[in-house]
């Protein structure tokens, strides 16, 4: 049996799931709404019985009609070390704040929107008698992270085995971002920077990342790979490449190659693509050539000004969260109020100061300019403001004596 | 102060960012973050409200403004007069821009609103700050006009109890009832008038005055008062021609038409003697005119003769009479009423200081009513 833990009935409706489908799928999947359907202990013997899979959405615990003695977290803490000493029994986290897929035996990750869209195929699938958390991960393609990795050992073995290394010219500095991963690209640059070392794709993860290797040396240009982290079929470079725009350091108007050893045709339809489509953002071949080009190649650092222009074109949707408890479109009124009173953001009780380095809360920032301090003569409208306010409230009862006199 | 947010989204920051940047106090403002809370809560007086528009996911999935929990609290919180935050502003604070929506509450008695920027709209740096200013001048706005108002609707709700629970009220006569059902229809059309929004067209161009009209508004009342002091029955006839005589509930008289001689009762002497303006009957002069044949009589001879047909004493008496000579001074030189010679030739219409005065004299002249319902019947 299929348990589906979302607290959100519209969410599932906006992405096509209404009851009348699900209702085709009834005995197969059992839906949970709400905590209280499941109190009881024969609720919960049922649900955690082997063979069962749990679809949870992240959130879940933190709706206030939800709310339970344990702190969401140490929920989906035991949720997983239930699945790890449980085999036969399976969980799928979800949620919108997840922008990349990751599959570890019986327990997999994914975002929100994945898990609707893919969610048919794998029922499908599942009554057909093939119960493969791979279809709820990559759909139609179960086996496209295996294609995509024999691919990329092709794609470096050629590599190797077409040219030699080649040297940088000494005035240039060059950073090429690799992967964690062993089948990373091989060192065919002498004398550019190997680093970052890349495999995290949640967004605070790139973040940190661009904030601890981007901060202290200024490159030239900068090479990132298209495809790292679990799932390759993400095309997390195109993500790491807005971010990086979309990151303050000293390096985030520097050239990006993004170097692919898949075809374009294949990220057309990426929410990231556009990325593609701004000054000073190139994909490049898997080869020794395309590098070579491309370090050689003129190009100079956009301006701030630009910058703001360039990463309009992107145009990123709100991600679809918008529902949740932490949804980005609340949290970015709060920032913004927080912004025009001139308060520190970080000062803000409740504000979930993670948002600030998800990839569309910086875009936004970035494409407004909103990382410029207000006006001057803005931050002394609201130190009026608030000079004036003690004054009115220790009035208290009007004295209507004073207007008499 | 007490202020109270009511809003789901309470806790991930909204609470926190709207006492920084707007009430300017930490820890003042107290959260409901669902309708059932909500409707706990507001059963006890607040200074404001913030009001979020949808409070639950089933609000996203109905279509009508009518069906969400927002626009049901705020039903609730206006319901009625009497209802405890009657008279607290509210601040609809919503992630909506559909005008229509805001059109709705704004319908059905908020103050003020402000939209949550939503990375969906473009808002750009000039109406972001705007959208925050706007919200702290209201919010300023709305402190000040929310202690005069529950002063004042304090007063109006004291009036409206006494009228209720007055005996002379508590009575099946139609006629009764009927002037009872006006007195609490004035209080709460004077109140609409006093706290009516204007906008700047009326207040600068077309010079609105609601301090003014509020207080002939409640001063009317006092029409109503006099009547259901009144014995009816023996001082109108069923084509409500007045009789010679006019007496009061209580058996006393204000016009009493005895041995050829007319009496009027205004208060009694230091030995509890009436003092007593007598006319010879059939006496042409203007005064008898004034009380025998006019069949409209002066408010005011109807006010002084019910307080000295009410009072327990001369002390009382000369107490409320002489509140209640300053105010019909004040509204006898009304501009609206009569106005005087000195405010023709010499002053505007409208000064601030006009307003300020005609809002205390709204005040001084609830408590004056208040105090007539609490007179002696027995």
């Amino acid at each position: 049996m299929i348990y589906l833990f979302d607290d959100k009935k519209n969410r599932q409706v906006s992405y096509g799931w209404t009851a009348e489908k699900f209702g085709t799928y009834n005995n197969y999947v059992t839906i949970i709404y709400k905590y209280d359907e499941i109190r009881d202990d024969v609720s919960r013997k049922k649900i955690f019985s082997p063979e069962n899979l749990i679809l949870f959405h992240e959130s879940f615990f933190d709706a206030d009609f939800n709310r339970h003695f344990k702190e969401t977290i140490d929920i989906r803490r035991e949720l997983y070390e239930f699945a790890q000493d449980n085999p036969t029994f399976s969980i799928v986290f979800f949620s919108g704040s997840k922008s990349s897929r990751m599959l570890k035996k019986n327990i997999a990750y994914l975002p929100v929107s994945i898990l609707y869209q893919n969610l048919e195929i794998f029922l499908d699938n599942s009554i057909n008698g093939v119960f493969d958390l791979k279809y709820l991960l990559y759909g139609n393609s179960p086996n496209i992270e295996k294609n995509l990795v024999e691919k990329l050992l092709h794609s470096n073995s050629s590599l190797l085995n077409s040219h030699s290394p080649f040297s940088l010219n000494d005035n240039l500095k060059v950073l090429i971002a690799t992967t964690a991963s062993s089948d990373r690209l091989p060192r065919i640059v002498i004398g550019a920077d190997y680093k970052m070392s890349l495999s995290g794709e949640r967004d605070l993860d790139i973040h940190n990342l661009i904030m601890s290797n981007l901060n202290d040396q200024e490159y030239d240009k900068i090479f990132i790979p298209l495809c790292f982290g679990y799932s390759l079929s993400d095309f997390n470079g195109l993500r790491l490449a807005a971010h990086i725009r979309c990151t303050s350091s000293i390096n985030q108007c520097k050239p990006i190659f993004i170097y692919s050893f898949i075809e374009l045709e294949e990220i057309i339809n990426h929410d990231y693509f556009n990325v593609l489509k701004t000054e000073n953002v190139k994909l490049i071949n898997y080869s020794i050539e395309a590098f070579n080009e491309a370090i050689i190649s003129k190009s100079t650092s956009l301006t701030f000004n630009q910058l703001s222009f360039e990463m309009s074109k992107l145009d990123l949707q709100v991600p679809k969260d918008y529902e949740d408890n932490h949804s980005v479109a609340n949290e970015w009124g709060v920032y913004q109020m927080a912004r025009n009173a001139n308060i520190d953001i970080s000062e803000v009780t409740g504000f979930d100061k993670d948002k600030l380095t998800s990839i569309y809360f910086k875009w936004l920032i970035t494409k407004n300019r909103l990382d410029l301090p207000i006006s001057s003569d803005q931050k002394k409208a609201q130190k009026s403001y608030a000079e004036l306010l003690p004054g009115i409230k220790v009035l208290g009862k009007i004295d209507l004596s004073k207007f008499t006199k | 102060m007490r202020y109270l947010l009511i809003d789901d989204m309470s806790h991930h920051g909204w609470k926190s960012i709207l006492e920084m940047a707007v009430i300017k106090e930490s820890n003042s403002l107290e959260v409901a973050v669902n309708y059932e809370e909500a409707l706990e809560k507001i059963q006890s007086a607040w200074d404001i409200i913030f009001l979020d528009m949808r409070l639950s996911e089933k609000d996203f999935s109905v279509d009508n403004y009518n069906s969400y929990s927002g626009f049901r609290l705020l039903k609730e919180i206006r319901k009625n007069f009497d209802s405890i935050n009657f008279c607290t502003p509210i601040i609809l604070i919503t992630a909506s821009n559909k005008i229509w929506n805001i059109d709705a509450f704004q319908e059905n008695g908020i103050d003020g609103f402000y939209i949550k920027e939503h990375p969906d709209y473009k808002f750009d740096k000039e109406t972001s700050r705007n959208n925050l200013e706007n919200l702290q001048n209201v919010f300023k706005t709305l402190i000040i006009n929310g202690q005069k108002k529950r002063e004042v609707w304090t007063l109006c709700n004291s009036i409206i109890q006494n009228v209720n629970s007055n005996a002379y009220f508590k009575t099946q006569e139609k006629t009764y009832l009927n002037i009872k059902n006006r007195i609490i229809d004035k209080i709460k059309l004077g109140y609409y008038q006093l706290f009516q929004n204007q906008t700047d067209l009326e207040k600068d161009i077309l010079l609105s005055y609601n301090e003014s009209l509020s207080f002939i508004i409640f001063w009317s009342i006092l029409e109503e008062i006099s009547k259901g002091f009144t014995k009816i029955s023996e001082t109108w006839d069923s084509k409500f021609e007045r009789s010679l005589n006019w007496k009061f509930k209580n058996g006393e008289y204000f016009i009493l038409f005895e041995n050829n001689e007319m009496f009027i009762n205004f208060g009694k002497n230091d030995n509890g003697d009436y003092i007593k303006k007598s006319f010879v009957f059939s006496d042409e002069s203007n005064e008898y005119k004034k009380y025998s044949k006019n069949p409209i009589i002066n408010l005011s001879d109807q006010v002084y003769s019910l307080l000295a047909a009410y009072s327990k004493n001369n002390e009382e008496f000369r107490q409320i009479s002489s509140q209640f000579k300053i105010l019909n001074r004040y509204r006898n030189e009304t501009d609206f009423i009569h106005g005087s010679v000195s405010n023709i030739l010499t002053r505007n219409l409208l000064t601030p200081q006009a307003v300020k005065i005609a809002f205390i004299k709204n005040i001084e002249f609830l408590k004056f009513l208040d105090t007539v319902l609490n007179l002696n019947i027995k």
